[in-house]
């Protein structure tokens, strides 16, 4: 079954098309990334409400930072179907989760705006900080990493673990606390 | 890491009040209290109010950074947020749907260096009503009519065989109803285990500890200490989490926890990090543990109701995701002796020994081969350790030509134990292992992955005929 993206959307085929857009086409951006998950799952399955939740999140994530320069990192990822639409993968969307098509999660090998392959929960920080680590030994001052994780992999140790490192006094900048 | 003062790190905390289900525990209490306290949002405001002005010189670090300090020096955010006493900024609750504000904040929170986290408050399955009501019926939903919101059903009318886990759901309930020391604990899957059964049931005695697979096993480990005896239900490739705590807390102490493994074998649609592949490798090697599979329910139901047996140690019980093959599964208890197999079937040529659901590909194929007047002996291991060493001295005795067959990795799995019995025992027979190879397998359906890694009815056929043509040949 042919499912058509929206008039915006359709032309979103990486994150600088979406860039090119002015704000306040955004919402309407949003409208069409909801719709068009919501036609795609209803046919295909996969995971539904998680990435429905966070449809605004990703389109402003990938709006403002510089994916794939900046690192995007997910928690746990089966919030990412918004994120693989709108990253080079919409029209192979439909083999998600099928034999020998998309994995459900993002998969290093699958594209360089995945970059870190994830499944298991509460990973994102440990790895997004192993990531803005690397960047200051690089010297790549402009180079942003964020971490997207959910309350609920926020229960899990390892998040708090990673937090405690990030707040390491020597991550802070030098007018810090 | 000297010369490393900078981190361009932004966590983004997106706040659903749901994992797969409801979250659970004080942290959940702690983010509402931060969402709906008036206190908070009238410095969160004047927070913001200050990022606003400081945002107009431009991306000069410091003097931003100098400016938002000023904003944060009240002592009462200091104090009170948990993630700036981790040194953390601290920005939010903001309303998560917000597109345009999103945007706004993120390139605010850009000309910041240093760890920040950003509260956003979002629902999980926005936009779709139905989802947004039931968050975790709409999970993972399957497929539905996307305007009336009807979730399809498999048309199949005729009864089908009950999900192993709504078999351990029943039965932890069935068993604890008799013995009251038996609670049941999940780190965030009740729905998904089937826990949520008992935890309706008796819902002081079973536990959703959140996502947190380590604290699950030592937390039953302590309550093990006390004489409880927990079964502790944790997905095979999540306990790989927790193995720390399963040898040091539980198996080195000789503790009384019933590790039941879910999703034990290939998942299915969601790939390599939920496929069950290793347990049995990385529980057979730790001292004191019993590696138990049932091939069926009626297995699963005696399995569970022989390990709460007092002074078992630690006893795990893996089966996979997904169906069993008993309609009628309600079936008595009985007690199995730790360390038995049972031989299915007797034949002639090749013995095929399983280990658990794989068990019944087994004896698909040896309903196939007796048409071609092939007749293999079939033996359902039914523990890889202990292994039943009586049966395997028959097998050993018997048979020149074994198959193994498992639903774990080839490497250090059942077939390996039984190689390991046969070398140890001066035996030399030919042994084929089918199972999963040594390599990452991706996603697609059960019966696809099976077919795919060779372990499933047609492979134990061909492997049979492979193995006696070439006893024909000699």
């Amino acid at each position: 079954m042919e499912i058509k993206a929206g008039e915006l959307l359709e032309k979103i085929n990486i994150p600088a098309d979406l860039r090119k857009l002015k704000p306040n086409q955004l919402e309407q951006v949003c409208k069409e990334l909801r719709q068009y998950i919501i036609d795609i799952v209803s046919v295909n399955g996969g995971h539904f409400g998680a990435s429905l939740g966070v449809v605004e999140l990703t389109v402003a994530l990938h709006y403002v930072f510089n994916t794939p320069h900046d690192q995007l990192v997910w928690d746990v990822g089966h919030q990412a179907y918004g994120h693989k639409i709108l990253t080079g993968r919409r029209n192979s969307f439909h083999t998600n989760r099928i034999y020998k098509g998309l994995s459900g999660f993002p998969k290093r090998s699958e594209s360089e705006y995945d970059t870190f392959g994830v499944g298991h929960s509460s990973t994102s920080i440990s790895a997004a900080l192993g990531m803005s680590v690397a960047s200051r030994i690089k010297n790549d001052k402009n180079r942003q990493h964020v971490a997207v994780i959910g309350d609920g992999s926020m229960t899990a140790g390892m998040a708090f673990e990673a937090l405690n490192h990030a707040g390491s006094r020597k991550y802070q900048f030098a007018c810090g606390t | 890491m000297q010369g490393v003062e900078n981190t361009n790190l932004l966590v983004v905390l997106n706040d659903t009040c749901m994992s797969i289900d409801p979250n659970v525990g004080a942290l959940k209490e702690y983010l509402t209290d931060i969402t709906t306290s008036r206190t908070y949002n009238k410095v969160k405001d004047e927070v913001w109010k200050a990022l606003g002005v400081v945002s107009k010189f431009g991306p000069n670090a410091q003097a931003i950074a100098q400016k938002v300090e000023g904003a944060f020096k009240t002592a009462l955010l200091r104090q009170s947020n948990m993630f700036e006493g981790l040194r953390f900024r601290y920005f939010g609750p903001i309303d998560g749907h917000d597109v345009n504000h999103l945007a706004k904040v993120f390139n605010d929170l850009k000309q910041l260096p240093g760890p920040k986290i950003l509260h956003c408050v979002t629902v999980k399955g926005k936009g779709f009503k139905l989802a947004e009501e039931d968050q975790t019926k709409w999970h993972a939903p399957g497929l539905f009519d996307k305007i009336t919101g009807e979730i399809f059903k498999p048309k199949n009318t005729a009864p089908q065989p009950p999900k192993y886990q709504d078999v351990f759901g029943h039965t932890i309930v069935e068993l604890a109803k008799k013995n009251s020391k038996i609670v049941g604990v999940t780190p965030a899957m009740p729905s998904g285990c089937s826990l949520n059964i008992m935890m309706k049931a008796m819902p002081h005695r079973a536990f959703d500890v959140g996502i947190a697979e380590q604290h699950a096993v030592t937390f039953s480990a302590g309550l093990a200490t006390q004489g409880m005896m927990p079964y502790c239900n944790i997905y095979s490739s999540f306990m790989q989490r927790a193995y720390d705590q399963v040898v040091h807390d539980v198996a080195l102490q000789k503790l009384n926890v019933v590790f039941v493994l879910d999703r034990g074998g290939l998942a299915g649609a969601d790939g390599p990090t939920h496929h069950g592949s290793f347990d049995y490798s990385y529980m057979r090697c730790i001292p004191n543990m019993i590696v138990s599979a049932p091939m069926n329910e009626e297995e699963l139901r005696n399995l569970m109701y022989t390990a709460q047996h007092d002074n078992m140690g630690p006893f795990s019980i893996r089966y996979p995701r997904g169906n069993g093959v008993m309609i009628d599964w309600k079936t008595p208890f009985k007690a199995i002796p730790v360390g038995t197999g049972r031989k299915l079937r007797g034949g002639d040529g090749v013995a095929i020994l399983t280990i658990g659901h794989p068990g019944n590909f087994a004896v698909a194929a040896c309903d196939e081969l007796s048409k071609e007047n092939i007749y293999p002996a079939h033996y359902d291991l039914r523990f890889v350790k202990p292994l039943d060493q009586i049966l395997l001295h028959e097998v050993f005795s018997n048979f020149k030509k074994v198959i193994t067959v498992e639903d774990g990795c080839i490497m250090g799995g059942m077939g390996s134990a039984v190689a390991e019995f046969m070398i140890d025992n001066n035996y030399s027979a030919e042994i084929v292992r089918l199972g999963i190879p040594d390599k990452f397998i991706e996603h697609g359906e059960q019966k696809e992955l099976y077919a795919e890694c060779r372990f499933d009815k047609n492979a134990i056929v061909a492997t049979v005929r492979n193995m006696l043509k070439v006893a024909q040949k000699v």
